[in-house]
């Protein structure tokens, strides 16, 4: 098991893209101004963003943004990009990508291009308050994991954008997103946020942590650096194996595997088209995908015991009734129940491992929005810029 | 059952305490009973008569695990907070040591090892505790000298004493982002180089 170790890294001295400023910087607002809450998923490929006015519950913006920046090239023709921006973010950057250079500005959950992740809040800003005359409050998720270094260049991409910040963990608050309020306080209901497991699933790794009703330290999570993209490679091996020189395309893979991936017995047959060569073939991947993904299975689940034995005994009975899986691998066919269904044949007391649901991507932002209306004034932290 | 230990960065002597081995603080054993399933608060059904002995080496996990309750206890004892330390050495420290040696077999973890890592964790929380004394006056006093970065600073506003999550209940927001940021806060003190 490999428990999770905190991410640190060097503070960002290099930045690529300070030629090309971002234009869009808020202007200085008034002290009577609207204050306008933010829940904010700031993720390596996709950021989640949910806004709305600190009374209620309403949510005035909700989008799913690509977490990725374009800056215009030099020498573009006017009138290829509207208005003539020189910097995009999201689907926008992505419609224009031949047009611009494309900064990714986050890898592996923490801001890895400081000037780009700057110029990508900045324009969410836009998106959240477009008149730029709002105070913006957000809590912001960050990996559990974080280091010092890592929380200090989301405040710096931060400061002089927003007005006052909150970081939170990833895992509490997507707890806190799945927590259904409506639910608190009945009987048979476990708060997940008291007391629960999440498995989180993406590309380059799964996440486990618990969480019982406090900050998780880095001894409550165990971070895997086996996760999407691990099963891609072993499903492209694979072939590359038996059909050598097959062509097929990193991307393609991933397709397929979303398309059919499944956890338990293997499967056959698992009829798949691709073209290779230019022709069209029906290969036959029950069994590649089957083993790709049950390896996955093989690793989460060491770390999943390892961690039901750090929580206090008493708490283990109802934690095994609330091991939620979420992010992309959630989505694989089959892994609550074959996970459920480990735990039960080793003498675990009835689990009950549930997946998210396709409204995994929002869950963090979601948790984020109800962190941003419950803080008490004195819990904001300012920001100078 | 108790002894003492002296603290390294005062030379004070301190009284720590420890649970005894095999506080009978879960299911009973009894090695006379044929195969008696029961349920141990790890939330597996196991067979009783068949864990006393394990071939498994010693699981390091386990026993760091052990070593961190320890030094909470040790720390909370330093600090004052002895009814604390007291809940948790009885609670949750006898269960880790109960459920290991329900894993490992009986003459795991031995008394004399659980004397050494008090000794050890009673200086470690000690230390960490005098020179965190020492060093935040510092670095309250001169807060740009810490300061690694000039583009944003964070600034902190006075916050409450940390609210203790409640045994039961729905935690409110407020209570939960109060023992996040005192964790944060506790995460920032500095420990001492040999605290590792
Ligand atoms: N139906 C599916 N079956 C299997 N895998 C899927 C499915 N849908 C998405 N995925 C995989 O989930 C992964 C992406 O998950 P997610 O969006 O949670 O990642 P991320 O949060 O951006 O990544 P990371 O957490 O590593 O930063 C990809 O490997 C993708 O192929």
């Amino acid at each position: 098991m490999t428990t999770a170790t905190t991410i640190e890294k060097k503070p960002l001295t290099a930045t690529p893209n300070v030629e090309r400023p971002a234009e869009a910087a808020p202007a200085r607002r008034p002290a009577d101004k609207k204050r306008v809450l933010v829940g904010f998923d700031l993720g390596t490929n996709a950021s989640c963003v949910l806004a709305g006015p600190a009374d209620g519950r309403d949510i005035a913006v909700s989008k799913v943004i690509p977490t990725v920046v374009g800056y215009a090239r030099e020498g573009l023709v006017d009138g290829i990009i509207a208005n003539n921006a020189t910097t995009l973010i999201g689907d926008e950057a992505l419609q224009h990508r031949l047009q611009l250079r494309m900064v990714a500005p986050l890898e592996d959950g923490i801001i890895a291009h400081a000037a780009a992740a700057r110029d990508f809040i900045r324009r969410v800003r836009v998106v959240i308050d477009p008149s730029g005359t709002a105070e913006i409050r957000a809590v912001i998720g960050v990996p559990a994991n974080a280091g010092n270094t890592a929380r200090e260049d989301i405040r710096t991409g931060a400061a002089g954008v927003f007005d006052r910040v909150l970081l939170i963990p990833e895992p509490f608050l997507a707890a806190l997103g799945f927590r259904d309020d409506t639910r608190l306080g009945q009987a048979n209901y476990v708060d997940p946020v008291t007391n629960s497991l999440f498995i989180d699933i993406g590309g380059g790794t799964s996440d486990l942590c618990l969480i019982q009703g406090f900050f998780p330290t880095p001894e409550d999570q165990v971070s895997l650096a086996f996760a999407g993209d691990a099963i891609d490679k072993l499903i492209e091996d694979d072939l590359q194996r038996t059909y050598p020189n097959n062509g097929l395309s990193r991307a393609t893979v991933r397709q397929i595997k979303e398309e059919h991936s499944y956890v338990g017995p293997i499967r056959k047959p698992i009829d798949v088209k691709v073209l290779i060569g230019g022709k069209s073939h029906t290969l036959e991947l029950g069994e590649v995908i089957g083993r790709a993904c049950n390896q996955l299975l093989d690793r989460i689940y060491p770390a999943l015991t390892g961690l039901i034995a750090r929580a206090p005994s008493d708490s283990v009975a109802q934690l095994l009734q609330n091991i939620v899986i979420t992010g992309g691998g959630s989505r694989i066919r089959g892994i609550d129940t074959v996970l459920q269904q480990r735990l039960a044949d080793e003498g675990y007391e009835s689990p009950k491992v549930r997946v998210a649901g396709p409204e995994y991507k929002r869950f963090v932002a979601v948790g984020a929005l109800k962190a941003a209306r419950g803080a008490r004034e004195d819990q904001w932290q300012h920001l100078l810029a | 059952m108790g002894w003492l230990a002296r603290s390294g960065a005062e030379g004070r002597v301190i009284r720590v305490e420890f649970p005894r081995a095999g506080l009978a603080t879960g299911p009973a054993r009894n090695t006379a009973e044929p195969k008696v399933p029961a349920v141990v608060d790890s939330g597996k059904s196991i067979a009783l008569n068949a864990i006393h002995h394990s071939d498994r080496p010693v699981d390091v996990e386990e026993r760091r695990g052990v070593a961190r309750l320890i030094r909470r206890v040790c720390l909370l004892r330093e600090q004052g907070e002895v009814a604390d330390a007291e809940k948790l050495q009885a609670g949750e420290l006898a269960r880790a040591i109960r459920d290991h040696r329900l894993q490992h077999g009986p003459d795991s973890l031995p008394e004399s090892e659980l004397r050494e890592l008090y000794v050890v964790e009673a200086r470690r929380a000690a230390d960490a505790l005098a020179l965190a004394e020492l060093l935040i006056p510092q670095l309250t006093r001169q807060p740009t000298a810490a300061r690694t970065r000039s583009e944003a600073v964070a600034i902190p506003v006075p916050m409450p004493p940390a609210v203790r999550m409640p045994e039961a209940g729905v935690p409110a927001i407020p209570d939960l982002l109060d023992a996040m940021l005192a964790a944060e806060r506790k995460a920032r003190r500095p420990m001492p180089a040999s605290a590792h």
